[in-house]
């Protein structure tokens, strides 16, 4: 990931790859007018591919992608299996070129297909890529992209060093459990590989620490095949509030830059209106001193620490001058040797309390581990919040309809489209106002005009705004042309990811109704299985409506429907 | 509460001097005597917390002495009440533990205040703990219990069996994070330690690390958790938005009356205020360091005011109605509560120290500009010290005036009105008034009062006279019996006696109850009824049973006794008898309606009609342990269905946390530790 590889946007693609050819009957097409929108039914996984009429023939498309991945614990044929599938079945349908890729943000069920044990060699070899669009926090030339970069990094480090002692202390947790969650979201671990790279500070306490957390997990892998390889030379970062980006060759078309915002505040933030107390304690210097307890210290990539800073940083961590310390091993080794040995502390009977088996319930080893769960869902948000929200406007510049595509932006990233995020006595993030036309458009116009939205983080509670969000869009009588697409697959999120409310059902009962039960999930056709699933109907709202009834083609592939410019 | 109150101390009619009276004086011949132990212990900690230290305007008064009860003390400290095991998991270590006996530490009041000696942070947070239990001990008029450990099913989570905790455990660097609470779980309270963020760099260095266990505030309230915990287990169940926040606004009110028992530090701030108290002050402030150090403007909480965000300055708080109602996240709803205890406080300082500022000035009251006399500080820090012990004393003595179960703020001031009436009849300085006026400004009413006035308040005494023979019987029966070593029973058994065994008594007391009112109390009668109880076949089906006779379960959940002083200067003693029984509740009306269809062996309890929560009711019995009368009986009628409704609307109105989107499994793991001084999730 050298930074000089990914310069800014670079177009002309070198036409080296011999683009593959084949099953022309399998080609998508773009509508006369419009967009043709295919919703991949990975599961719980974003893929997308978007189809613009380009030039004059209706097989002259202009392809975007938006992301390709799944729920990392997705059970066979639905994991790899189905990725290959449904990347075969792009290359064949965009003919073996797609002219955008967007990728919204660095978790495994957006972008696995990209990773070298999914569909990457489909992608390198038999489909040619035009641009890659990524967020501005990808660009690891810019300073704030490289501390957020970094900070996750670390911060997977720590917590995969916690989740190993909470491990190792044997305890139900259900820290532990939610730890391990979000690490999934990078593509699992490799634990093996991490492990064994530690640096062995055995000071810091505990077995195979890991000092400066150079490792790599596999969502990073892909991003960095992406960056670097795949887009390499023709990567373009988008930032948020810059002027609308046309299509080459498309007429009628543009995008809008909604997220991520600039401000690292908005992006830690799953909720900018909290209390202010919580995420301050939160702050940097305190997540370093739990991180280097993890053995682990968040640092620059160019700057590889050296023995004396690991010492320095090490120093700093504990709370003590290092004369104090009694090590832990020493106290607990109640051999007779050492009981022999009447002044050692294993000797020492009030140490032994602690020790004692009677007490056994009163230790407290692991609790400090506990807040690790906080940093889990900072990680969480934080990764959810650098997601490159687009708008895409179809019809004349400032009127036309609009097809939302908000990644899995949580409240942070929402809440920073509609301009300065108040926050106490600071203003956080910038005014943004677009020129299309003769027209200044603001993001609730955006809103107000879309006919499309994407659901954000497979419907999560988190990540759909109300006031400023869902309230915009559609009509409260379902009477409006709006559709919603919803990757996910509530069996899997519920089952095997555990989250509870995903999809959350009062948010389904919301876009039932200002849909008029135009909803399209993934896993439609699935059977409820309690009162408690979405699957089933719920009071208040209409019917969920069966695809087939307003869509181009249902299949068991994708979706697909088709946005015409207003008349 | 060490400090130079001697004289005042003999007024204290319930205090709990050690039992080193009794020695026999030396003998004109023979062996000298051993000298007798002596009745405190000195020991030097922080008056707030480290943060005084760094300006040279309070640096004066950054340190103190408190005296605590002279107890025999292992290295830790590990004593009779506390044990301080200093591991340090986060750091993989453990740190030496101080010897308190040691000669050059006695001599000298203890390890001098320091940030940088682990040693010094035992003996601070033993120290600050101790005098907590000692405030609570001499309120209360017996020896101060921890929560008995509980074991439970692993699956269902039903209790299967309970021992006493004799020692509460204390870590002073448990966690490496900017939080601490007390445990109930591991009866333990663990403190954090953290590199600071300063908003302000003039108050500290910034990444400089705070330790949680130096600061009195945190100490002594994360103790008083504890303490709480130990009188009133089911005050850590949110059964509705007050209880905890009771909890948190209870351990604050701890906290902040003891600043007033700092000697040093008030007379330094009432010179500083020139006797204003309710203007900014440290002494209305709560962990001051803590809240700098997380990056807020001003301390952790305020009781009197708060800085203004946008204008940066200090403003006094103005007492709002509305916010009560609106107020859910504990802390800040018992803020509310703690506001109003220290409004009270601050008019009757007020009003007692008129007489002094009108002497002072010639008649006029209107101080003239410039420093006070010194004599007169000393006056007024000694009224400030009175009023705030009698506040304090009387929010500890209202305890054992509250429900078992269920507590509401409004119910608390009833209690606060009664335990006050009990010791002071004559409300001549107007302590109730003052307390009710609090309230009242912040809209906090008690349900179903006509009036707000003292009386109405007061708890009703029981009307059925035919309780005043029956609980004389109960009585009997208990003094009747004999403990484990043929010693008659007594009603001092939680005053007297090794603290150890106060616990086994408890269960023995308890016994002897719940026997009396099996075999005495007929189960259908008006008697059970007017006691909140459902004791018969007919009870309502979501009732629990008993797996024995099939009748609902009752549980004596306490028996205690509450001393209280009486006309010519000697003591009474009442017999405070909690009962408590639990109900099956749901988050829907319809299935509670379902649910009291069922006969009340229904098999559907354990499978498709288990419970969404715990519906708790009974009553706390304040008996007169002379004459058997029933004082008073405070209700919490397990068959309330209005009041099942509103705990309904509560367990289902609770938004989903953010946690709980991700783990949904377990409801309790948003709060798996209640007491958190900063909560993990919101």
């Amino acid at each position: 990931m050298s930074p000089k590889a990914a310069p800014r946007s670079t177009r002309k693609p070198p036409a080296k790859k011999a683009s593959a050819k084949k099953a022309p009957s399998r080609r998508m097409t773009a509508p006369a007018k419009g967009v043709k929108v295919r919703m991949y039914r990975t599961g719980l996984g974003d893929c997308f591919l978007l189809a613009f009429p380009k030039g004059r023939s209706r097989k002259d498309a202009f392809y975007l992608m938006i992301d390709c991945g799944v729920y990392f614990r997705t059970p066979e044929p639905g994991n790899v299996t189905r990725i290959r599938q449904i990347v075969g079945d792009i290359r064949d349908a965009t003919g073996g070129r797609i002219d955008v890729l967007a990728v919204t943000h660095e978790h495994w069920d957006h972008v696995s297909g990209f990773h070298s044990t999914q569909a990457q060699e489909i992608f390198e070899k038999e489909i040619e890529l035009g641009e890659l669009w990524m967020a501005w926090t990808e660009d690891l030339r810019i300073s704030l992209a490289r501390d957020l970069h970094e900070g996750r990094v670390a911060a997977r480090a720590a917590l995969r060093q916690a989740l190993t002692r909470m491990q190792g202390l044997g305890a139900q947790s259900t820290t532990a459990e939610l730890v391990g969650k979000m690490l999934d979201f990078f593509g699992g671990s490799l634990e093996g590989s991490e492990a064994a790279a530690g640096l062995g500070m055995g000071a810091a306490g505990g077995g195979g620490s890991v000092f400066g957390a150079k490792k790599s997990v596999q969502t990073e892998e892909a991003m960095t095949w992406l960056r670097d390889a795949y887009g390499k030379d023709r990567t373009r970062f988008l930032e948020p509030g810059e002027s609308p980006v046309a299509l080459a060759g498309v007429s009628g078309v543009r995008v809008y830059v909604l997220g991520p915002p600039e401000d690292p505040v908005l992006i830690k933030r799953s909720d900018p209106t909290g209390d202010e107390v919580f995420p301050k304690a939160m702050a940097a210097a305190v997540e370093a001193s739990f991180f280097a307890a993890c053995g682990v210290m968040p640092g620059r990539p160019e700057a590889t620490p050296s023995d004396d800073d690991l010492q320095e940083a090490l120093s700093m961590s504990i709370p003590f001058d290092i004369v104090y310390q009694i090590p832990f091993a020493d106290v607990q080794k109640a051999t007779p040797a050492a009981v022999e040995e009447p002044s050692g502390p294993a000797a020492d009977p009030h140490f032994q309390r602690y020790f004692a088996a009677e007490n056994a319930w009163r230790r407290i080893d692991g609790d400090w581990l506990e807040a690790a769960a906080e940093f889990a869902l900072q990680l969480d948000n934080a990764t959810n919040n650098t997601s490159l929200a687009l708008a895409f406007e179809v019809g004349p510049p400032g009127e036309g309809k609009v097809l939302l595509f908000p990644g899995d932006a949580q409240v942070g990233n929402w809440r920073s489209w509609f301009g300065k995020v108040k926050l106490g006595q600071r203003e956080l993030g910038k005014d943004m106002v677009w020129k299309a036309g003769s027209h200044d458009v603001t993001a609730e116009d955006l809103l107000r005009r879309t006919v499309l939205y994407k659901v954000g983080h497979h419907g999560s509670h988190n990540a759909t705004l109300r006031q400023q969000g869902l309230e915009l869009m559609g009509r409260s009588d379902g009477t409006s042309e709006l559709v919603a697409f919803l990757p996910v697959d509530e069996h899997v999120a519920r089952e095997l990811a555990h989250y509870g409310e995903m999809p959350l059902r009062s948010l389904i009962k919301e876009l039932a109704i200002r849909t008029g039960g135009r909803i399209v999930r993934n896993d439609e056709g699935a059977q409820p299985k309690d009162a408690e699933s979405t699957l089933a109907p719920i009071e208040g709202a209409p019917p969920i409506r069966p695809s087939k009834s307003f869509l181009d083609a249902s299949t068991e592939l994708y979706f697909e429907y088709t946005v015409a410019p207003p008349d | 509460m060490a400090q130079d109150q001697s004289k005042q101390r003999k007024e204290e009619t319930a205090s709990s001097t050690p039992q080193e009276a009794a020695r026999p004086s030396g003998a004109p011949h023979g062996p000298v005597p051993a000298s007798p132990d002596p009745p405190y212990r000195r020991l030097r900690v922080y008056t707030f917390d480290p943060s005084l230290a760094t300006q040279l305007e309070t640096s004066l008064i950054n340190q103190m002495v408190l005296r605590v009860p002279w107890e025999k003390l292992d290295r830790g400290p590990v004593g009779d009440y506390l044990a301080v095991i200093d591991t340090d998991p986060p750091s993989n270590c453990f740190y030496a533990p101080v010897d308190l006996n040691d000669p050059a530490l006695l001599a000298q009041d203890g390890l001098a205040p320091s940030e940088g000696n682990p040693k010094f942070h035992q003996q601070m947070v033993y120290a600050v703990a101790m005098s907590t239990i000692q405030n609570f001990e001499q309120a209360l008029g017996r020896r101060a219990l921890w929560a008995p450990r509980f074991e439970r099913d692993a699956k269902t989570r039903e209790v299967t069996s309970s021992a006493p905790v004799h020692r509460l455990r204390i870590y002073p660097h448990a966690l490496r994070e900017a939080n601490a609470y007390y445990s109930p779980d591991k009866k333990a309270l663990l403190f954090g330690y953290f590199p600071s963020v300063l908003s302000n760099p003039v108050e500290g260095l910034p990444g400089g690390l705070v330790f949680t266990c130096l600061s009195h505030d945190v100490v002594a309230h994360e103790t008083t958790h504890a303490l709480l915990d130990g009188l009133h287990r089911y005050f850590a169940e949110p059964s509705n938005p007050d209880v905890l926040a009771f909890h948190e606004a209870f351990a604050d009110v701890v906290a902040l009356f003891q600043h007033f028992m700092q000697p040093e530090a008030l007379r330094h701030q009432i010179a500083k205020t020139r006797g204003d108290l309710a203007s900014q002050n440290l002494l209305g402030e709560l962990a001051h360091q803590f809240g700098q150090a997380i990056g807020s403007r001003g301390a952790l909480r305020d009781a009197i005011g708060r800085v203004n965000p946008v204008t940066g300055k200090w403003e006094p708080q103005v007492p709002d109605p509305e916010l009560y109602p609106i107020t859910t996240e504990p802390h800040d709803r018992g803020a509310i509560l703690v506001a109003a205890l220290f409004d009270a406080f601050l008019s009757i300082y007020r009003s007692r120290i008129a007489d002094l500022l009108r002497i002072a000035t010639g008649g006029t009251g209107v101080l003239p500009a410039g420093n006070l006399h010194p004599d007169l500080v000393n006056r007024l820090a000694n009224e400030a010290t009175k009023t705030a012990g009698h506040i304090l004393h009387m929010a500890i003595r209202a305890l054992d005036y509250c429900p078992p179960v269920d507590i509401t703020f409004g119910e608390y001031l009833r209690a606060l009105v009664t335990a006050d009436w009990d010791v002071v009849p004559d409300d001549s300085l107007g302590y109730r008034i003052a307390v009710i006026e609090a309230f009242r400004r912040r809209g906090i009413y008690p349900r179903g009062v006509r009036t707000l006035a003292a009386d109405a308040l007061r708890w009703q005494r029981h009307e059925r006279p035919s309780f005043y023979g029956l609980l004389r019987e109960l009585l009997d029966s208990m003094l009747r019996e004999e403990d484990w070593e043929r010693r008659r029973l007594t009603l001092e058994w939680q005053a007297t006696g090794r603290r150890e065994d106060i616990g086994k008594l408890n269960e023995q007391y308890r016994f002897i109850a719940w026997n009396w009112i099996k075999r005495n109390l007929p189960a259908d009668s008006e008697e059970a009824r007017s006691l909140g109880l459902a004791l018969g076949a007919n009870a309502p089906s979501t009732i629990f049973r008993s797996r024995f006779d099939g009748l609902p379960t009752l549980e004596v959940h306490s028996v205690r006794t509450a001393r209280r002083p009486v006309e010519g200067g000697s003591t009474k003693l009442d017999l405070v008898v909690e009962l408590v029984q639990r109900r099956r509740g749901y988050v829907t009306h319809e299935r509670q309606a379902e649910a009291e269809k069922e006969p009340a062996d229904s098999q559907r309890f354990w499978k498709d009609l288990q419970a969404d929560f715990k519906f708790r009711g009974g009553c706390t019995l304040l008996i007169d342990g002379e004459t058997g009368d029933l004082r008073y009986c405070v209700l919490k009628s397990i068959r309330s269905e209005a009041r099942l409704a509103r705990q309904r609307a509560f367990a289902s109105g609770r938004d989903p946390s953010l946690r709980a989107t991700y783990s949904p499994a377990d409801p309790r793991a948003a709060v798996r530790e209640p007491f958190a001084l900063l909560h993990r999730s919101r």
